[in-house]
């Protein structure tokens, strides 16, 4: 029982730790400045232009 | 748009060989420790406001139909 409550700890642990950094839907999406291959991106000044789909993803030339 | 922590010369020889036409992005760390990293996509609406949150490989159609909701 004590190894049940303690699996339960590490995978909420897990859980919670997994979620931190992720934004909530209906929040705002903090601004950013970035380098990118169609020069520097400023998140707030190419709103306006219409929505923002931000991708992120492991690394270039990866499968999947 | 794409991001990751890759250098701008992986990313431009990645855009290349793929056709890209919208930007991939050169994390610096400071996008990761707002947005999350490893896989997962998010929409912001035009007053930049999150929208839709994805972890895991982009699930094409459910994003189409909240992009579409915008």
């Amino acid at each position: 029982m004590k190894k049940l409550i303690r699996a339960g700890a590490v995978a909420a642990a897990s859980l919670l730790a997994s979620n931190a950094a992720a934004l909530e839907v209906g929040t705002p999406a903090p601004d950013f400045t970035a380098d990118s291959t169609q020069g520097e991106i400023n998140l707030s000044q190419i709103l306006p232009a219409g929505p923002v789909i931000l991708a992120y993803y492991p690394a270039d030339f990866t499968p999947g | 748009m794409g991001v990751s922590g890759d250098s701008l010369e992986t990313h431009r020889d990645f855009a290349k060989e793929l056709g890209l036409t919208f930007p991939l992005l050169v994390d610096d760390g400071s996008i990761r420790k707002d947005y999350g990293s490893g896989r997962i996509t998010h929409l912001i609406d035009r007053d930049g406001i999150v929208r839709y949150v994805h972890k895991g490989m982009p699930d094409n159609e459910t994003l189409l139909q909240e992009i579409r909701k915008l």
